[in-house]
């Protein structure tokens, strides 16, 4: 730590020092002159016959296991900050009976400084302690707070939608660690997002965070699915530091509509007002090198949700559940292997529950980049057949302006992918973090509930009706997630599915899912 | 050609809860055509996004969009049009004369009684609290009072500025000249233009019965058709006549499409006729012709050969080069040392 310095006057171990060399003779006993005299050691002796310590960490290394105890923590530089917040977290330091200890203590709180996401910097020193207690020592925390606002523009692609994003933040305006956040977000295809969050970490002195989030958020799948979901609520989460576990519940007023009146009778079934009551839960363990450009390591992320939480019987009670898992292998120096696996599945919950719908709203969808490549988005999986339009263009006689079925997503997911990743050879593209990728991915989505089909003959057809595609391209990795472009040739699909042969570029805006 | 017309539920002796409705299915009956009713109790729930909306083959009618459920008017008025576009005229049969009545009847419809039908319903307290059961039951708590009271606040919106007591005065007053008016018809036949019905009976009909039957009706309005014998005779006469069944459902959708794929799939792409797996339908921009497995095995092995070549024969990015003056530094430094 910067600015840390250790007690002065440290002995040096008498263990250390050696006897000191004999005199060498003056005179050999042929007569030559004898061998020059040693130099002298080194003040601060040392080992048998040996030099010092070199360098701090040498003598810390002798220092390290000596008694020694924080009874003083001091913390200068707090503006906003209620001092409380800092010294509670310190206070760790404390319990701490040798140097090594307290440096080790010292590192847990600089990590749960950070976790607060308040201070620009932090710095420490150990100073001596009272004169007469010599095995004590007082530490003097210097802090450079964030500014209190902060702000976010951005634009993003998928695929053939723009989308701009505004975020203003602000930052412990009380003192107590709390972060207030408004985001806009507006996409082409007239989606939109409104979502004021409030969240602190360390709720309560507690290693979690606790967040509130109102949201207004209107979705456009008219282009897959011929339906615009707005979704109005209140969500409101805990997490763990360091994200391991985190649960979510939501509140939400959805309401589907088709404003283009051109919707499958399927989706037309699901338009109108419903409650979203759910509690989810979400392990998400990463141990792989990076996120975005993993050459080791591993990753499995796991979500539970269960839905209908409400004491009103007229809400539809359902759990999803979804599981992610990423295994990449390094085989040389510039190569590694990518293996990933993906599944899902949405049950309704009671009796006759294979009678009863989903919400289209909560299904799976399949297709497109960080997916399945090699397809459109939502491209795979069941559809329906949209309203035809009784007036068309003449020019569009085999009505290929538009989309003729209906996305309808799937109670069942499973997707696999394999890739070898390996670093280009131009300089400038790896100092960017571009690397090339060729993949293999497999996957098939459907309906389990009111399919009209036994559940074994369903489960038969699935295994049987995998997609699957093959290629090659370039990955650019940004902290939004992974810029894909690739050459794709999709190899098994089915009829209705929507099929993207050749180039293929998108966003995986999830870099986990980006298999 | 059959239409399926997509109505709120019936209630309280009415064909559906919501006059539009009443109004829509009267008109397709007045007509003599096959009518299929989807009903449903859900708002949100059709097709348009509100009540009533009809569907002829590909076409799907309703109030302009954005609409809730304070446009069933328009929603009527839109259903209508279109009824009468596809050639069945209920007015076919009037003279000029009665046209220009017709006319009239309906503006003096629009103007007196539909304010104070979506007052009744909506905006009257004791008539809301009423009105707001029929979404109990259908949405879960607390969506059914949030989702009522966002129509509440649309139809306030829609009548700004006009007072309840003009609503009901103008809507009684109305209701007079209509009695009058049925009276004076009498003579000529059982309708309001002889013995065919039109569609200014379709528009009384849906207002008259409502007040009369529903318990959200306010009592004035209750009362005074009620109270008067010839309203009475009059609707009964179409309730008896058009209204003696409730209009069946649609029949259960056959999907050709899914029937036939799973059907064809069990014979050989030679048998379909089909060249390759070729995907039948298409998006922006024209047909794409896929090559399948054939030229994909081979690709496949072309990446793989490529990918191993560079994996094992590419030159290192950078290669790092030893010049005699880094050696001769190296050599100095260990002598310092």
């Amino acid at each position: 730590m910067d600015g840390e310095r250790f007690p002065d006057g440290a002995e040096a171990d008498p263990d250390a020092q050696g006897d000191a060399p004999p005199p060498p003779p003056d005179r050999a006993a042929d007569g030559s002159p004898g061998p020059q005299p040693a130099a002298d050691p080194p003040a601060g002796g040392g080992g048998e016959g040996r030099d010092g310590p070199k360098d701090v960490s040498e003598l810390f290394d002798l220092v390290k296991d000596r008694p020694c105890r924080v009874t003083e923590i001091e913390g200068r530089g707090f503006k906003r900050t209620r001092p409380l917040l800092v010294t509670r977290e310190m206070e760790r330091v404390r319990e701490a009976r040798t140097l090594e200890e307290i440096q080790g203590h010292l590192a847990e709180c600089m990590a749960a400084l950070e976790d607060l996401d308040l201070f620009a910097s932090v710095e420490g020193e150990l100073l001596e302690g009272d004169k007469d207690s010599p095995d004590t020592c007082r530490l003097v925390m210097e802090f450079e707070e964030k500014p209190p606002w902060k702000m976010h523009v951005g634009t993003y692609v998928q695929g053939h939608e723009g989308s701009v994003e505004a975020t203003v933040g602000l930052r412990n305006l009380l003192g107590n660690a709390e972060h207030a956040q408004l985001s806009l977000d507006y996409s082409s295809q007239k989606s939109s997002e409104y979502a004021f969050q409030l969240w602190k970490p360390r709720l309560v002195g507690l290693p979690w965070k606790g967040e509130v989030k109102l949201f207004n958020w209107l979705r456009s799948n008219q282009q897959y699915s011929s339906f615009v979901e707005r979704i109005r609520g209140v969500s409101f989460g805990l997490k763990c530091s360091g994200g391991l576990h985190s649960f979510t519940y939501d509140l939400a007023w959805r309401l589907l509509s088709d404003p283009s009146r051109l919707a499958s009778p399927a989706i037309c079934e699901q338009l109108g007002h419903s409650l979203k009551s759910s509690l989810a839960y979400d392990f998400n363990w990463d141990k792989r090198e990076s996120s975005g450009r993993p050459k080791s390591g591993r990753a499995f992320r796991m979500r539970t949700e269960l839905g209908g939480l409400a004491p009103d019987s007229i809400v539809a009670k359902y759990i999803r559940e979804q599981v992610d898992l990423q295994w990449t292998l390094p085989l040389f120096s510039t190569v590694s292997f990518t293996l990933g696996l993906s599944a899902g599945m949405l049950l309704p919950v009671g009796q006759d529950f294979l009678h009863r719908k989903t919400a289209v709203g909560d299904r799976f969808f399949l297709g497109g980049v960080g997916s399945l490549r090699g397809f459109e988005a939502r491209g795979v999986g069941p559809t329906d057949a949209r309203r035809r339009r009784t007036e068309q263009p003449s020019h569009d006689a085999d009505h290929v302006g538009a989309q003729a079925r209906d996305a309808l997503g799937g109670d069942l997911l499973c997707s696999a992918s394999a890739a070898v990743n390996f670093d280009l050879p131009h300089s400038s593209l790896q100092w960017l973090g571009v690397y090339g990728h060729a993949f293999f991915n497999a996957g098939n989505t459907m309906l389990l509930c009111c399919s009209g089909r036994p559940l074994r003959s369903s489960l038969q057809e699935f295994g049987a009706s995998f997609r699957s595609s093959a290629g090659a391209g370039l990955v650019f990795p940004t902290v939004f997630g992974t810029f894909e472009l690739n050459y794709v040739v999709p190899l098994t699909f089915s009829n209705f599915d929507r099929v993207k042969h050749g180039m293929q570029m998108g966003f995986a805006s999830t870099p986990f899912l980006n298999m | 050609m059959n239409y399926v017309l997509h109505k709120w539920s019936a209630g309280w002796g009415l064909p559906s809860l919501s006059v539009g409705c009443i109004q829509v299915e009267a008109v397709l009956r007045f007509a003599g055509l096959n009518v299929y009713a989807q009903h449903s109790r859900l708002p949100g729930s059709s097709p348009t996004g509100q009540f009533p909306a009809l569907e002829h083959d590909n076409d799907l009618v309703g109030a302009p969009v954005g609409t809730g459920d304070e446009g069933e008017f328009d929603a009527m008025r839109a259903v209508m049009e279109y009824i009468k576009g596809q050639g069945e005229d209920v007015d076919g049969h009037l003279t000029n004369a009665q046209r220009g009545e017709l006319a009239g009847m309906v503006a003096l419809v629009q103007v007196a009684l539909e304010p104070a039908t979506l007052y009744t319903t909506w905006i009257e307290p004791e008539g809301f609290k009423k009105y707001q059961k029929a979404y109990s039951g259908v949405l879960p708590w607390p969506l059914d009072h949030v989702v009522a009271w966002e129509t509440r606040r649309a139809v306030v919106k829609k009548l700004e500025g006009i007072s309840p007591q003009k609503i009901f005065e103008e809507a009684v007053a109305a209701i007079e000249s209509i009695a009058d008016f049925i009276e004076g018809q009498q003579s000529k036949g059982s309708y309001c233009f002889g013995d065919q019905p039109s569609s200014l009976d379709a528009l009384m009909y849906g207002h008259l019965q409502y007040y009369r039957m529903a318990p959200v009706a306010a009592p004035i309005l209750q009362r005074k058709v009620t109270a008067n014998a010839s309203l009475l005779r009059y609707l009964d006469s179409i309730s008896s006549r058009f209204f003696q069944e409730e209009a069946s459902p649609p029949p259960p959708r056959i999907i050709p499409e899914e029937a036939d794929e799973e059907i064809l799939s069990r014979w050989s792409m030679a048998a379909q006729g089909r060249r390759s797996d070729v995907p039948q339908s298409s998006d922006e921009g024209g047909r794409e012709n896929v090559h399948l497995k054939k030229t994909a095995k081979w690709w496949l092995a072309f990446a793989g050969i490529m990918m191993a070549a560079y994996a094992f024969y590419h030159p290192p990015p950078i290669r790092v080069q030893y010049t005699d003056a880094m050696l001769d530094d190296d050599e100095d430094d260990d002598v310092d040392s």
